[in-house]
């Protein structure tokens, strides 16, 4: 806590170069006198503007941001597009079916006949058994097939890339939160140096605040956020230090 | 407000509507109406006295303040020309996004106002809009498109399969009478759905319901510190910097279930700030500890009474005023105890004070109270809110418009809105006041100063209107028009055919061997090969005449979901479309003449930015021309 203190009057007091005779000092209302006036309007000074810009300058831009978020989330239109279309380009694309089969046969046919005399059989005798007939046979059978067929239809209609328009709301939600949160932000920014609360409490909220959207955006970017975020740590640490 | 005293003229001529439950006296015009009386006023005959203006005026002054009303009908003649009409600054721009739901303004203190949104954010200004904070207060569940598949058989699990066929069978008949397809999934889930039962297959994280963020009230305290909303979630209350927000009495869960307290409205008291009253369904809840507990007010009028506004007098802090439809209860003890004091034969929808007159809105006109009576102004309209406004006039507002009232009860139309964006509330009073819709904010009072502009830019310019932006998103995004559904009719697609082509080919070869004994020792034999190859092709085509004829009439489960959430969609991106487009261009128009404040121009050029990339990224193209927030140059 005592760093944070350290840390908000080095902004408060130092870095944004606002003069502190600027900050008129408000009393808090106590009991039940009269309502609470509004604060005092404060000066912007140029160097603050100067400041701020350069800042945001440094950041990443909210199309860079709403890119890095939709790509973190695989959400991106040309990706849905892709999807949509592929889904109709599919009635261009056929099926295809192949087939090959090889068929190998033998046959052997012995045919005996009563009529078929039986005669002395000679030592050589290359008949033995006395066959009226015998056949020996063999094959081979080889057989391919090709078979492609297409769904035409597809090409005028295809369910498939409604369901695939579909993820375009997720992408809207995506775009929508990361939009109003990176605004958030900015805003929170812009109060913090263009007029920074005189409380170091409050101004430590802000600040904490501020920290808060920025890890939620760095998560939802995938880490690019964080990385050119304005790192106040840094900042002020070393505004305090000289 | 005015406070000067008038011994001359006519009184506010009385008319019909309310009714002041105790008090003193009864005008000599006074007409007698459909007066109701609340028990231990102690009056018999409701006369149209004026307790409020008692106490409003004598109880909060200890004198008798004569009304503006008074004064207002004692100018001559003029006077029913009325004034001149309050400049009007769309101040959404500072403020987080809506839909808005709640406008909370502190007492005697318009610059200091707070915002509810329909997302669970409260979003603060104490300096009249110029900057403002933001803080999430309930986070609400969302869910993304999911693929939730038929789930009969859990059903047949827990039912008899024979009895689910008898209803199908009964529903086929009923849905093939009036023409509409009877596809078994599609019946089962009909039927299912009117059991109650689930009709998906489901996980328990979706039988979970949706956490409602919508705000009911926010209180503020007098000075910094900690405030309290009222929601349909309960009651919460925030650490000091109002960003961390706890509930403190409310359900178990963050998401609200049947039976759960839900916060109606809530009050801070202006003397000591851990003293805090809350209007719940189950009745007032008092706490005195910073709202950390809460105990059930004694009071038992307030145990069938929804209250929806807690006025509690910041310059008396002994006054409060509790709003229900019928009824205003009063409390001259600081919230200890309450009585009734008015009732109106209209729905009460809103109580404004000031320090000559009390000003209730109700749905048959504006009741106002001052010490010389009670006057029923606008009896025609169903008003939402009134408050006092400047040199004896009211401003009023209906849910369709804002009016300017003079004293002598002629009004004219000074904005309206359209029914999709309608007014929710007018607070605030004497010289600013704030006028919520849903969508909007917008400040009542003093011009705005304006000027070239400290942040040197070129003043932004819209380069689409805004019939082409919506063309634009939905051949960007493919959304599509309603017609891109499976449920829509193509029989054209299904006469292009299913085509099939196929080739085969045989390759074959054979031998054959074959030996004939004849007559020994003769043999015959004869030995063949044989081989062949057979090429096949074919192409053919089919037709499903179911289809063609009779459609696609597959409306399964998963189906269903998905096309209801397509149709779903679109009609939110749409209408983020031209809320946004409407924001961007009453920006432009507004940044033609920059505010003198720098902080405020560079908050409506970041607004313009928010909205501008967002319509950009769903579109594809450039919306608004506009200098790079970055790139502005600050002029002293």
């Amino acid at each position: 806590m005592k760093k944070t203190m350290i840390l908000c009057t080095a902004l408060v007091g130092g870095l944004l170069l606002l003069p502190s005779a600027a900050r008129a000092q408000e009393e808090q209302p106590e009991g039940g006198g009269a309502a609470p006036a509004a604060p005092a309007k404060r000066q912007v000074s140029r160097a603050a503007v100067k400041r701020l810009f350069q800042i945001i300058k440094a950041e990443p831009t909210i199309k860079e941001v709403q890119k890095a978020a939709t790509r973190h989330y695989e959400l991106e239109p040309e990706r849905i597009h892709r999807l949509a279309r592929n889904a109709r380009l599919k009635g261009l694309i056929p099926n295809v079916s192949a087939s090959f089969s090889n068929e190998l046969g033998n046959r052997f046919t012995n045919t005996k006949d009563g009529l078929f005399p039986i005669l002395p059989s000679p030592p050589e005798n290359p008949n033995p058994s006395f066959f009226k007939e015998r056949v020996s046979e063999s094959s081979d059978q080889l057989t391919w097939s090709v078979s492609a067929s297409w769904d035409l239809d597809r090409l005028v209609f295809a369910a498939e890339s409604l369901d695939a328009k579909s993820l375009t709301g997720l992408e809207e939600n995506l775009v929508r939160e990361v939009t109003t949160l990176f605004f958030s932000r900015r805003r929170i920014l812009a109060s913090l140096i263009l007029s920074p609360p005189d409380d170091d409490e409050e101004f430590f909220y802000e600040l904490m605040r501020l920290d808060e959207i920025t890890a939620t955006l760095d998560s939802f970017t995938g880490g690019m956020f964080g990385k050119k975020a304005w790192n106040w740590e840094k900042d002020l640490l070393g505004g305090a230090a000289k | 407000m005015l406070a000067a005293s008038v011994t001359s003229g006519r009184l506010p001529e009385l008319h019909h509507g309310g009714n002041w439950g105790c008090g003193a006296r009864r005008e000599p015009h006074q007409v007698s109406g459909t007066a109701r009386l609340h028990a231990g006023t102690g009056v018999a005959e409701a006369p149209r006295s004026m307790i409020l203006a008692a106490h409003a005026a004598k109880l909060r002054r200890g004198v008798v303040a004569t009304g503006f009303l008074a004064l207002a009908a004692a100018a001559p003649a003029p006077a029913r020309a009325q004034g001149a009409s309050p400049t009007i600054t769309n101040m959404t721009a500072t403020f987080r996004g809506g839909p808005f739901v709640t406008l909370s303004v502190y007492p005697g203190s318009p610059d200091r106002v707070a915002i509810g949104t329909a997302d669970g954010h409260v979003t603060w200004s104490e300096d009249g809009g110029v900057s403002a904070v933001e803080a999430q207060v309930l986070v609400p569940r969302k869910f993304d498109p999911v693929t939730i598949r038929g789930g009969q058989r859990a059903i047949f699990s827990q039912r008899s399969a024979d009895e689910l066929d008898e209803k199908i069978g009964v529903l086929r008949q009923r849905l093939q009478f009036v023409g509409l397809p009877d596809e078994r999934a599609l019946l089962s889930f009909i039927y299912l759905l009117g059991l109650g039962l689930p009709a998906g297959r489901t996980q328990v994280w979706m039988q979970t319901s949706d956490a409602i963020a919508e705000t009911g009230d926010i209180a503020w305290p007098k000075g910094d510190g900690p405030m309290l909303m009222a929601t349909q979630a309960g009651l919460l209350v925030s650490d000091q910097s109002r960003f961390s927000w706890s509930r403190t009495l409310g359900g178990p869960g963050y998401i609200p279930r049947e039976g759960d307290i839900i916060g109606l409205s809530a009050a801070i008291d202006p003397q000591n700030p851990s003293h805090m009253l809350a209007a719940t369904d189950r009745g007032m809840q008092v706490s005195d500890n910073g709202g950390y507990t809460w105990a059930i007010h004694p009071d038992s009028d307030f145990e069938d009474s929804w209250i929806t506004h807690i006025v509690w007098d910041p310059e008396n802090p002994q006054l409060v005023f509790a709003v229900s439809s019928d009824t205003i209860l009063l409390s001259q003890d600081g919230g200890v105890t309450f009585e009734p004091s008015f009732s109106a034969s209209g729905e009460i929808k809103d109580l404004a004070l000031s320090a000559e007159a009390a000003v209730v809105a109700t749905s048959e006109g504006i009741q106002v109270a001052t010490s010389e009576g009670i006057n029923t102004l606008m009896p025609e309209k169903d008003v939402i809110g009134a408050i006092p406004w400047r040199e004896g006039t009211l401003l009023a507002a209906t849910s369709e418009a804002l009016y300017l009232v003079s004293a002598d009860g002629s009004f004219r139309e000074i904005l309206s809105t359209s029914s999709t964006d309608p007014y929710l509330r007018l607070a605030g009073g004497g010289e600013t006041a704030w006028l919520l819709s849903a969508q909007t904010i917008l400040r009542i009072g003093g011009p705005l100063t304006r000027g070239p502009g400290r942040l040197r830019g070129a003043a932004p310019r819209m380069l689409v209107s805004a019939i082409d932006l919506e063309k634009a998103v939905i051949d960007y995004t493919g959304l599509g028009g309603p017609n891109m559904t499976r449920l829509h009719q193509r029989w054209y697609d299904k006469v292009l055919p299913r085509v099939t082509a196929t080739a085969r080919g045989t390759l074959f070869s054979g031998n054959n061997d074959r030996r004939d004994d004849i007559v020994l020792p003769f043999q015959v034999w004869q030995t063949g090969a044989t081989a062949y190859d057979r090429l096949y092709w074919e192409v053919f085509a089919s037709w499903d005449l179911r289809e063609l004829l009779l459609g696609d009439n597959n409306v399964s489960n998963p189906n269903l979901i998905i096309e209801s959430q397509i149709r779903d969609k679109r009609a939110v991106v749409l209408e983020q479309i031209r809320w946004h487009y409407r924001e961007c261009a009453g920006l432009v128009a507004d940044l033609a003449r920059p505010p003198d404040d720098p902080e405020l121009e560079l908050n409506w050029r970041m607004r313009l930015e928010e909205h501008a990339s967002y319509l950009e990224w769903m579109s594809g193209r450039k919306v608004v021309k506009r200098t790079p927030i970055e790139k502005l140059e600050y002029t002293e």
